[in-house]
C-alpha cells in the first residue's frame, strides 16, 4: 500500500473532528459526539482544546497536540 | 484496493504522478471552484472541503478511519511540517550529547524543555523563526520553561552548567535550582521590558545569587532595538553601572554585557 501522508488546514479543523466523531464542549475543548460529558485526552494525558489540535496518532484514535513539545515527544516515540 | 485507489474513485482523479500528500483544506480565499487541486511539483492534492457534497463528504470520512486504523497519522498541517523536521533534526543526533548529560541530572520536565530549547537553538541559529516554539515551550512548562530556553540557547547549559556539575557535583546540586527557578545568571531583555527595569531586575537576582556566592550577572540582548534598549540604559543610569566591573561583547546582533561585582 502507498503511503500518503494525509494532511488538514487549520479552518479545516472541526470538520475533521467531526469526521472522528468529536466535537467540543463549551469550554472548547474537544469531546465525544456521542457523550460529550466523556473528554478526549492526547497521547500524552492531558486535555486537549479546538486551537490546540494537531492531529491523530497513527494505528488509534490519540489525539497530538499542535506544540512543538507534544511533536518532540511524537518524533522521540516512533 | 489502497486508500489512493479508493480516493481516486470517489473524485474520479487520474493522477499518474507520485502522489506525496493529501491535504484536507477550506476553499478559505475561493481559490477554486474545484473540488481538488493536484500541484504536480509538491506531489501534493489539496481536496476543498467546501466545494465537496456530503455524500462524499460521509465517504472520506470512512476512508480516514479506515487509514488511522491501519497505520497513517492524520496532522494538522503545520504539525506535520514540524514533526518532519523534529525526525530529520533527531537523525542528526546534533544535542545528544548535552541530552545524555542532563537526563540523569536534571528533573524530567527540565530535560524535556531542555530538548524542546535545544531544537529551537538550532533553528535560531539558522535564523529560522522561533517565536512559536517559544511560546510553546513557555505555554507547556510556564516561566521556568521559558529561562530553560533563553539560558539554552545563550549556551548556558553547555558552557556554564556542565562545567559546574563537573567541578562540583555538590554545587550544582546548590545552583541549578535557583539558576533555573530564578534565572539568577542572566537577564534576557525583550521587546516589552522597559529600560527602567533593567536595573531593578538586576539588583533583585544580584540579591539572591550573591547569597549562593555568585558575584557575576550577563545582560543579554538580540537584534537592534534591544541591544540600543541595553547600551541607552548603560549610558543614562552609568552610575549605577559602574558600581560593576563592566564588560561588553557585540556580534552578530547580539549583545551581551558582564558585570562582576568588584
Amino acid at each position: 500500500m502507498e503511503k500518503v501522508r494525509i494532511t488538514f488546514d487549520n479552518p479545516s479543523k472541526r470538520e475533521i473532528l467531526d469526521f472522528l466523531d468529536k466535537t467540543t464542549n463549551k469550554e472548547g475543548l474537544i469531546v465525544e459526539k456521542q457523550n460529550p460529558e466523556q473528554k478526549v485526552l492526547t497521547f500524552d494525558g492531558q486535555e486537549i482544546s479546538l486551537e490546540e489540535f494537531g492531529g491523530v496518532k497513527r494505528g488509534s484514535e490519540v489525539f497530538i497536540k499542535n506544540d512543538l513539545v507534544s511533536l518532540m515527544r511524537l518524533s522521540k516515540e516512533q | 484496493m489502497s486508500f489512493l485507489d479508493k480516493l481516486k474513485a470517489i473524485f474520479n482523479l487520474e493522477v499518474n504522478c507520485p502522489l506525496i500528500s493529501i491535504n484536507i483544506a477550506k476553499n478559505s480565499n475561493n481559490l477554486t471552484n474545484k473540488e481538488g487541486l493536484y500541484d504536480q511539483a509538491k506531489g501534493r492534492l489539496d481536496l476543498y472541503l467546501d466545494n465537496i457534497d456530503e455524500v462524499k463528504k460521509r465517504e472520506i470520512k470512512e476512508l480516514i478511519k479506515e487509514s488511522i486504523k491501519e497505520g497513517n497519522p492524520i496532522l494538522e498541517i503545520n504539525a506535520s511540517e514540524l514533526l518532519s523536521q523534529l525526525y530529520e533534526y533527531n537523525k542528526e543526533n546534533k544535542n545528544n550529547q548535552t541530552l545524555n548529560f542532563f537526563k540523569p541530572i536534571i528533573p524530567l520536565e527540565d530535560f524535556e524543555a531542555l530538548e524542546s530549547s535545544l531544537y529551537l537553538r538550532e533553528v535560531f541559529i539558522k535564523n529560522g523563526d522561533v517565536s512559536k516554539l517559544k511560546q510553546d515551550i513557555r505555554k507547556r512548562f510556564g516561566d521556568r520553561g521559558n529561562t530553560i530556553a533563553n539560558l539554552c540557547t545563550a549556551g548556558y547549559f553547555e558552557k556554564f552548567l556542565l562545567p559546574l556539575y563537573n567541578s562540583s557535583k555538590e554545587r550544582f546540586k546548590e545552583l541549578y535550582e535557583i539558576i533555573v527557578a530564578k534565572s539568577v545568571l542572566a537577564i534576557f531583555i525583550h521587546s516589552q521590558m522597559s529600560q527602567e527595569q533593567i536595573p531593578k531586575d538586576i539588583t533583585n537576582k544580584l540579591r539572591i545569587s550573591t547569597k549562593y556566592g555568585i558575584k557575576f550577572i550577563h545582560i543579554h540582548g538580540i537584534g537592534d532595538y534591544n541591544i540600543n534598549k541595553i547600551k541607552e540604559c548603560l549610558g543614562e543610569q552609568k552610575e549605577y553601572f559602574d558600581f560593576f566591573q563592566k564588560e561588553i561583547y557585540e556580534k552578530d546582533n547580539i549583545i551581551i554585557v558582564e558585570l562582576l561585582l568588584k
